[in-house]
């Protein structure tokens, strides 16, 4: 269909108009979220959410193009998709309560200097999950969970990315093209969803407490949304 | 003070956008394109375009049409002169979906079939478009709904 050169440029661009005509619609509202919850404002968390998410798609294109077989990998993989779905959806949930201070059990966890009932790693970052505030570490790996949500414009792109795998002359070289391919998807995606987190940073600046109680409600209702798909994605 | 409640209005004003565009894009309030197309009924075969002695059919299946499934997509062309290239274009109409286009090769007497995969949508919708081009010249369209 494509030749070798341009199917590189369609990937980057099919990620650069997909990003404008599709993310922004669609992932705007987890940047959005979780702006809120961004500790630091600089654009460092809004890069490494952004490189999560695309590590996850270069993953999921060298397995692509590894196999050459979308179906046999994608099915495998939409368990894990669809859990993910719902644990989001669930995480979602309970960041947008307790935001809104609206998790009265958790107040005596979350409030106060001490939070000595909190002592380990996992529960330290429970806590400040559930405290509205995000350390710049937790973003890169956040990205890479969220990048296996199920997408039908990522799928697109390795859907093309399996079709030119299976004209690679071999594994290791559809490993490297998938993994490419998708990388350069990825990028293309980026302009987009880098600009939506870095304006809703800048007009919040100064708005961030005004803004919890809205954010939490928002954020209620999309986890809502995550968790009912996910659920009914298994049916 | 002021200055404060301005910005908060922009930010609401940006979330409630952010909400729409999300909630619309769930409920499919932008689903029908604005070009007149022939829609496949639930056979999932029809004739996509007729123009005096010219006939373009397309058929998809296997049937029910189903995303995440390996779809064949057969086109039969009557009165066209033979098309150096045929390819279909998938998109689904009022979002942006990616290029999922594909060449079909020709299978039989004026009949050419390609395959390719609908991706899901997690919005729900299940409207799809399919064109026909000919040569980069003649492009018919389809509209057809999955599962």
């Amino acid at each position: 269909m494509f030749n070798s050169d341009s199917i590189y440029l369609l990937m980057l661009a099919s990620g650069f108009l997909g990003g404008f005509g599709h993310c922004i619609g669609m992932c705007g509202p987890i940047v959005g979220s979780y702006c809120v919850l961004m500790e630091d404002r600089r654009f460092l968390p809004h890069l490494l959410y952004n490189y999560g998410r695309i590590t996850t798609y270069v993953l999921l294109g060298g397995l692509l193009g590894y196999s050459g077989a979308f179906l046999g990998t994608v099915q495998t993989l939409q368990v894990f998709q669809k859990a993910v779905m719902i644990i989001a959806g669930v995480v979602i949930i309970l960041m947008g309560l307790g935001l809104g201070g609206w998790l009265p059990f958790l107040q005596p966890l979350i409030g106060g200097s001490g939070g000595g009932r909190f002592t380990t790693l996992f529960s330290g970052w429970v806590k400040n999950i559930f405290s509205g505030k995000l350390p710049v570490a937790a973003f890169y790996p956040m990205g890479i969970v969220l990048g296996f949500i199920p997408c039908g414009l990522v799928y697109t792109a390795l859907i093309t990315t399996a079709r030119a795998a299976m004209e690679a002359e071999n594994e290791l070289t559809g490993l490297l093209q998938g993994g490419l391919l998708m990388l350069l998807f990825g990028l293309g995606t980026l302009p987009a969803l880098l600009l939506v987190g870095r304006f809703i940073n800048i007009i919040s600046l100064k708005m961030r407490e005004n803004l919890y109680k809205l954010s939490a409600v928002f954020m209620v209702i999309m986890g809502i949304i995550f968790l009912v798909n996910g659920i009914k994605s298994i049916n | 003070m002021k200055g404060t409640r301005k910005v908060a209005i922009l930010v609401a004003l940006v979330c409630v956008s952010l909400s729409v565009m999300f909630l619309a894009s769930r409920f499919q309030l932008n689903e029908e394109p604005a070009a007149p197309v022939a829609k496949v009924q639930d056979t999932q075969k029809a004739p996509a375009e007729t123009g005096g002695e010219k006939e373009l059919t397309l058929t998809i299946g296997p049937k029910p049409i189903q995303t995440m499934k390996l779809l064949s997509f057969r086109v039969q062309l009557t009165g066209y002169r033979e098309p150096e290239q045929l390819i279909v274009d998938l998109s689904m109409p009022g979002m942006v979906m990616g290029i999922n286009r594909f060449n079909l090769e020709k299978v039989d007497a004026n009949m050419y079939e390609g395959k390719s995969i609908i991706p899901t949508c997690s919005t729900g919708k299940t409207l799809w478009l399919a064109k026909v081009i000919i040569d980069h010249e003649i492009e018919k369209k389809v509209l057809f709904n999955v599962q």
